[in-house]
């Protein structure tokens, strides 16, 4: 099995260097050596289906499904290049199957007509005549994306001899059932993918978008490539509040033990032009009361009003001395909109721990234009943001992992609540990983 | 590559050998007239799901990687009421094993997944007219399964529609049943299927089931001012109600004015106070905002929102923020088009529960002092779980 990032500068040498035996023949095209790959037909190499990604804090995760049960398939590569390459050298050039090539939209197979696509992704020219490519109508095959909610057994078969672009995971008996050689996969895939496969091995950066497709790949010397999978694009966004030692983990506030006068606040300033967000040291929040607690709605608490922040507060006074809010001032610049548990990532089958799940998106619509809301804290939540500045909508969300006491009862025990928050790259942005259809 | 089942000569010595065994006696998947092909000639379908959109209407949902050239669509099977076949849920039935020979006890718990075709209650005894599929039910000459094939932008699998040419599916596919009965417990799964359904796939997907939901809509609430004059709903005389039936289904807010406390009064507690409205649990009850949804509960909230899982509850009164849920007697604020997963206990053990979801579809706040009107739906849960 094989993974391996192709980017636009090197991946003909690395391809090279890579794969060394003769060529063989494709379904399609004679042009299969290991340095000009041939496409194999739909029914002879099943490509990748429904890829989507996760954003991530410097990495893009991709999934996708598969139906591999060829006796020669290999594995898959997996090809970026930046958004604005694909614009300039990709987009648009694609013209078979005539008529309704669009590989945003689903796969296309690699062939003269094709050629200046797979070329933007660093494959070498390609000559072969596309007339006679198989299985035309497959192309027309769209498929859907895997959502928040859609359960994959992935968890329970992990994948033979499977790599991830990463790093390689560990082989566990496959309960389906497989030919002998116990080669073919028919579940989902992921690969992660933080950097590029240029000599430097650039990082993927936060705010920059970049393409992607993927292939099955086949043959022992990896000669046959599959259709690709539909385009999909993503952008890596920083997790601006986490673990300072691993990002993948959520920042831990902790609110001590305490008197009855001593509500507590933390307040986090958001910048979204900067992607950044800075948490301040524990504060008191004096004069809360059980009706009016410990948030940025109390005038008591002597809050700013007129900035982009939020506040995570848990009160001193009232019936419920663990209740913990999270608020915004009625004079600031952020809408929280609830969103409920999203916090689970069905492909995984576990909860999150930093709140990043498929299909990941600001709400389309936030209840109230009124500035200035407080909601209570539960366990694995998410809090959408908006946030005004300068006239510009700028969206992010705060997700609260779990919420811990220690010993004692009411204002006795200690409250830990874990907590990420991301930004979006850029202006307007609402869905985290960019659709294709969002392009147009 | 593609190795029929069927061409290899040592099986039919083997079925020779094995024509004595009782599996084998009287069914129609002799060795000569296999069915159930190997996963090199015809991949299955796998991630079964189950949208439960109430009152008996369902969407399966589920992969495949199906580009075979005689590839002819998905047949369903689905059964009612059989704790075999429950007994399966989230695994895959195998009718081959790795050496490619038929598994009988798949084949005999897929027969029990064989309905009549009209109704999810009965089961099937029909066979194929000509006796070649010992996996039946299946669709050629007569509809006995729903049988579909991806349609349009290959998403859509439309029940009922025959295979005419070869089709593909490389991602996902759904098809909505309806004429479920709420309360029931009904399991499915998806078989991909080959030669205009001659032949199946060697291993269905996985078991999937549901016990459908029932549906409360408009329900119209008044709730007085103050806290200790709240409207309470009675879910478990709802729960009781809606398993007579759909027409049945209803529910009545009652008035609880100038309680003591909602932890101790029976039903689901809407109150007014400090400004705001509120739901507010008892002692076996406990609620869960899942977050702001302008069209409810709808497919496409399902699809297109990341509509949330609710949480189960570990452990049930727990200090605040056990698993999401309010703590009994605690308030939770009640906002307009929210969706609140209600934790109803379905024994003094409090070890499992019933999980209804409620979406507020209206809310009209008036000032202090004046009722409060709201309009709600609410998803019924027919199991503890």
């Amino acid at each position: 099995m094989l993974f391996k990032l192709w980017t636009r500068k090197t991946q003909v040498t690395t391809f090279i260097s890579t794969l060394v035996l003769p060529a063989t023949l494709g379904l399609f095209g004679c042009d299969g050596d290991t340095t000009d790959p041939a496409t194999a037909g739909i029914d002879d190499l099943n490509p990748p289906g429904d890829v989507v990604s996760i954003t991530r804090d410097g990495k893009i995760e991709l999934r996708w499904s598969a139906g591999n049960v060829e006796e020669d398939f290999k594995g898959y590569y997996v090809f970026g290049i930046k958004k604005a390459d694909y614009d300039a050298k990709a987009k648009g050039k694609a013209t078979y199957p005539k008529g309704k090539a669009n590989p945003e939209v689903a796969g296309i197979p690699r062939c003269k007509d094709n050629s200046a696509f797979f070329e933007a992704f660093g494959l070498p020219k390609s000559e072969t005549d596309c007339e006679g490519a198989p299985e035309e109508t497959a192309a027309t095959s769209t498929g859907t994306k895997l959502t928040a909610d859609t359960p994959t057994d992935a968890a329970a078969e992990k994948l033979t001899g499977f790599l991830s672009c990463d790093e390689e995971k560990a082989n566990t008996t496959p309960s389906r059932p497989r030919p002998a050689d116990n080669k073919p996969v028919v579940t989902p895939q992921t690969c992660t993918v933080s950097k590029l496969a240029d000599k430097d091995k650039t990082a993927l950066a936060n705010g920059t978008t970049y393409a992607f497709v993927v292939v099955a790949v086949a043959d022992d010397d990896f000669s046959k490539i599959s259709w690709t999978s539909k385009v999909i694009f993503d952008t890596p966004s920083a997790t601006v509040l986490a673990n300072a030692t691993d990002k993948a983990k959520p920042y831990e506030l902790t609110f001590p033990a305490f008197t009855s006068t001593d509500s507590k606040k933390f307040k986090i300033t958001l910048d979204p032009t900067t992607s950044k967000a800075t948490l301040g040291a524990i504060e008191d929040c004096s004069g809360a009361t059980d009706s009016e607690p410990c948030s940025a709605l109390s005038k008591k608490n002597g809050l700013s009003t007129a900035t982009s922040d939020i506040y995570i507060s848990r009160n001193a006074v009232g019936t419920y001395l663990q209740r913990l809010y999270i608020s915004a001032p009625a004079g600031g610049s952020v809408i929280i909109q609830p969103r409920g548990p999203q916090t689970y990532d069905p492909f995984k089958a576990e909860k999150t721990a930093d709140g990043r799940i498929p299909g990941d998106a600001a709400a389309k619509e936030f209840p109230t234009t009124e500035f200035g809301t407080k909601y209570v804290i539960y366990n694995n939540q998410i809090f959408d943001l908006e946030i005004t500045k300068s006239n510009v909508k700028y969206y992010g969300k705060v997700f609260i992992g779990d919420v811990t006491y220690g010993t004692g009862t009411g204002s006795a025990m200690t409250a830990t609540v874990k907590i990420n928050v991301v930004l979006q790259p850029g202006a307007g942005i609402k869905h985290y990983a960019l659709e294709p259809k969002a392009l147009d | 590559m593609k190795m029929a089942f069927a061409l290899r000569p040592y099986r039919l010595l083997l079925a020779a050998t094995l024509a004595v065994s009782p599996l084998l006696v009287n069914c129609s998947d002799d060795e000569s007239d296999p069915t159930a092909v190997a996963l090199d000639e015809l991949k299955f379908a796998f991630g079964l799901r189950i949208q439960d959109q109430g009152n008996g209407n369902i969407r399966l949902w589920w992969s495949g990687a199906n580009n075979e050239a005689d590839f002819s669509g998905y047949n369903i099977y689905g059964v009612k009421d059989n704790a075999t076949v429950a007994a399966k849920a989230g695994s895959v039935i195998q009718l081959l094993d790795d050496a490619g020979e038929p598994i009988a006890a798949g084949k005999d718990l897929l027969s029990k997944m064989a309905y009549n075709g009209k109704d999810w209650e009965t089961p099937g005894t029909e066979k194929r007219e000509d006796d070649q599929v010992g996996y039946y039910p299946f669709y050629k000459d007569k509809t006995i399964l729903p049988s579909c094939i991806p349609q349009g932008d290959k998403k859509e699998c439309k029940v009922g529609t025959k295979a005419t040419s070869a089709v593909t599916l490389n991602g996902m596919a759904y098809t909505d049943l309806t004429g479920l009965k709420p309360g029931g417990q009904y399991c499915f799964v998806v078989v991909s299927t080959l030669d205009e359904a001659t032949k199946i796939s060697s291993s269905t997907s996985e078991v999937a089931c549901v016990v459908p939901r029932s549906i409360v809509k408009d329900l119209a609430v008044t709730v007085t001012d103050g806290f200790k004059n709240p409207t309470t709903l009675d879910l478990t005389a709802l729960r009781t109600a809606c398993a007579k039936g759909v027409a049945d289904c209803k529910i009545t807010p009652a008035s609880a004015t100038g309680i003591t406390d909602c932890k101790t009064t029976p039903g689901l507690c809407i109150e007014y106070g400090t400004s705001t409205l509120h739901f507010n649990g008892n002692e076996k009850t406990a609620v869960q905002d899942l977050g702001y949804y302008t069209g409810g509960i709808s497919p496409e909230a399902i699809e297109d929102d990341n509509f949330p899982m609710y949480y189960k509850l570990t452990k049930f009164g727990d200090v605040q923020n056990l698993d999401g849920y309010s703590i009994p007697g605690q308030s939770l604020p009640l906002q307009n088009k929210h969706v609140y997963a209600i934790a109803t206990a379905a024994n003094d053990a409090k070890t499992s529960f019933y999980y209804d979801l409620i979406y507020v579809t209206k809310l009209t706040e008036t000032a202090s002092g004046a009722a409060n009107t709201l309009t709600l739906e609410i998803r019924v849960a027919n199991k503890a779980e």
